[in-house]
């Protein structure tokens, strides 16, 4: 054992494990912390399971296709109770929920799974879970990271995942699809998906003309209201393995056959509005490179990035760059170009800085806001300021304080009162924005922040500025 | 392939807000090994179609 293995150890024994609050529902096993890292303990209830998954290849081939994240069975089992194996799976920066993603984030973390069970069909296995929030985006891909998903076939008649894949998947996708964009957000009320009578009723008729829709929705919809309230032994009957690939073969194609609606969002096409002219925008792009390159930061979160253009710009820069945007229809957008250019260390969510995911489940833990589920390096605002201290009347030191309590670094844009979006901003509502002044951004922002660099962009009324947060 | 998909044997299960999810499923077998008969017996009615079209068009050829 070499000198630092034997310290991380040492620290292992000195401090005891956490667990984690949301790992309560599977009997299978359970999360824990150990400085800062987290693992995975497996409980005896899993053990066939484990060794199935193991032995058949199961595991090994979902971590060559890259729908499962890669782990290790380390030793660790002291740390954790009665558990008869311990794993640590890579460890991710940031975890995120599905009503963060967009529509085609959505489809593809539904085609990811139905692949998993799928190819636990072929090993004689089963996906028992098919909660979404078992999907993670790793390097750019939807990714298993509950590795206790598995169950072997020979336990189940039917996929007991079904409803739960219509309900976390099926349900928003066809919202999505059909009625808005946006409604993808209403799995931020229904921890366990959207329920199918509530999808069903908000979907358009024509969608009873669908035979995909028709089955897995609106017939699953009312079967599950016909039979709610019984509480008698039946007798079931056990579908062969044929059988149950041919459920989830139907599905893919359902979910495939799926398209984002066609609508018209307020930053769908931002980047063909704007008031820059091409070498302004050279000039931006250049200017933001120089200071991102000055920060160094391993983190970045582009907050307001729209379709992501300048994360792009600046992804060679750092590790990992999440891009936060409102609008459904940007993200998307950001989504699918990541996904064509091959970026795997970009990450789009749809995110509202002016009103962010909240906790939600049990005790208000389940699910973290997104402030509590980490912080980054730096914080880009890019032609931001001027639509939260407008547009949603946020006061200058709000945003100072808020900024300075989440990152090191900041590169910020002032936008002036006489740049001609600030005054589409206004022309038709009353100028009460006396304090909206460079001059005033500059001084409250520097009660929390030093200004390291600042750059006007030529042919532009605005300046970019890499703030330093100052030390306590 | 449809005998494969019907292949079904008995199993017990308490009925639950779950059991629509269920008994869709059971219909959905049902279902589905329909469409694959009817598939495989249309591709049958091509082969035979292809057959006997290919057996005038070489009597056809010969002559």
């Amino acid at each position: 054992m070499t000198a630092a293995a034997r310290l991380t150890v040492e620290a292992r024994r000195a401090e005891p494990p956490e667990r984690e609050f949301s790992s309560f529902r599977d009997p299978s096993g359970f999360l824990f912390w150990r400085d800062g890292e987290i693992y995975r303990a497996v409980l005896e209830p899993y053990q066939r399971q484990l060794a199935a998954a193991t032995a058949t290849g199961l595991y090994a081939t979902c971590i060559a296709d890259k729908l499962l994240l890669p782990f290790e069975a380390v030793d660790g089992r002291s740390d954790a109770g009665a558990a008869i194996a311990v794993l640590k799976p890579r460890q991710l920066s940031l975890i995120t929920y599905p009503y963060e993603w967009c529509f085609d984030q959505l489809k593809d973390a539904a085609i990811a799974t139905l692949g998993l069970h799928l190819r636990a069909l072929e090993h004689q296995m089963i996906l028992k879970d098919a909660s979404a929030y078992n999907i993670q985006f790793v390097d750019g891909r939807p990714c298993l990271i509950d590795h206790l998903s598995f169950d072997l076939l020979s336990e189940h008649g039917m996929w007991p995942a079904y409803g739960q894949f219509c309900r976390h998947f099926l349900a928003p996708l066809a919202l999505m699809s059909y009625v808005d964009l946006g409604l993808g957000r209403l799995a931020q009320l229904y921890i366990d998906g959207i329920p199918l009578e509530l999808a069903a009723s908000l979907l358009p008729w024509r969608t009873r003309l669908s035979p995909g829709l028709s089955m897995h929705l609106h017939l699953h919809a009312r079967l599950l209201a016909k039979h709610a309230g019984a509480r008698h032994k039946i007798t079931g009957r056990r579908l062969s393995s044929n059988a149950l690939a041919g459920i989830a073969k139907s599905l893919l194609a359902l979910v495939r056959s799926l398209s984002p609606k066609n609508q018209t969002t307020e930053w769908g096409a931002y980047y063909a509005d704007t008031n820059y002219s091409d070498e302004a925008l050279a000039a931006k792009q250049r200017i933001v490179r120089e200071m991102v390159a000055l920060a160094k930061p391993v983190t970045i979160w582009d907050v307001g990035a729209n379709n992501g253009a300048f994360a792009r710009a600046v992804a060679d820069l750092a590790r990992e760059i999440v891009c936060m945007d409102v609008d459904p229809q940007a993200v998307n957008a950001n989504y699918l170009a990541c996904r064509n250019d091959g970026a795997t260390n970009i990450l789009p969510l749809i995110a509202d800085c002016t009103n962010p995911s909240p906790a939600i489940g049990f005790a208000n833990k389940e699910r973290l806001a997104l402030d509590d589920r980490g912080s980054p390096d730096l914080i880009m605002a890019l032609a931001l300021i001027h639509h939260l201290a407008i547009s949603h009347n946020l006061p200058f030191a709000h945003l100072a304080r808020h900024f300075a309590g989440r990152c090191e670094h900041l590169l910020i844009e002032f936008v002036a009162k006489s740049d001609s979006q600030v005054h589409r901003l206004l022309a038709n509502r009353k100028d009460i924005f006396r304090d909206y002044s460079e001059e005033r951004f500059r001084e409250v922002f520097s009660d929390y922040f030093s200004i390291v660099l600042e750059r006007s962009i030529p042919e532009t009324r605005r300046t970019l500025y890499l703030m330093r947060r100052r030390t306590p | 392939m449809a005998a494969l998909l019907m292949a079904t044997s008995p199993a017990e299960a308490y009925l639950d807000p779950g059991t629509g999810s269920f008994v869709l499923q059971m219909l959905l077998a049902g279902a589905l090994a329909v469409g694959a008969s009817i598939k495989l017996f249309w591709h049958r009615i091509k082969e035979l179609w292809r057959t006997v079209l290919g057996h005038e068009k070489s009597a056809r050829d010969t002559r």
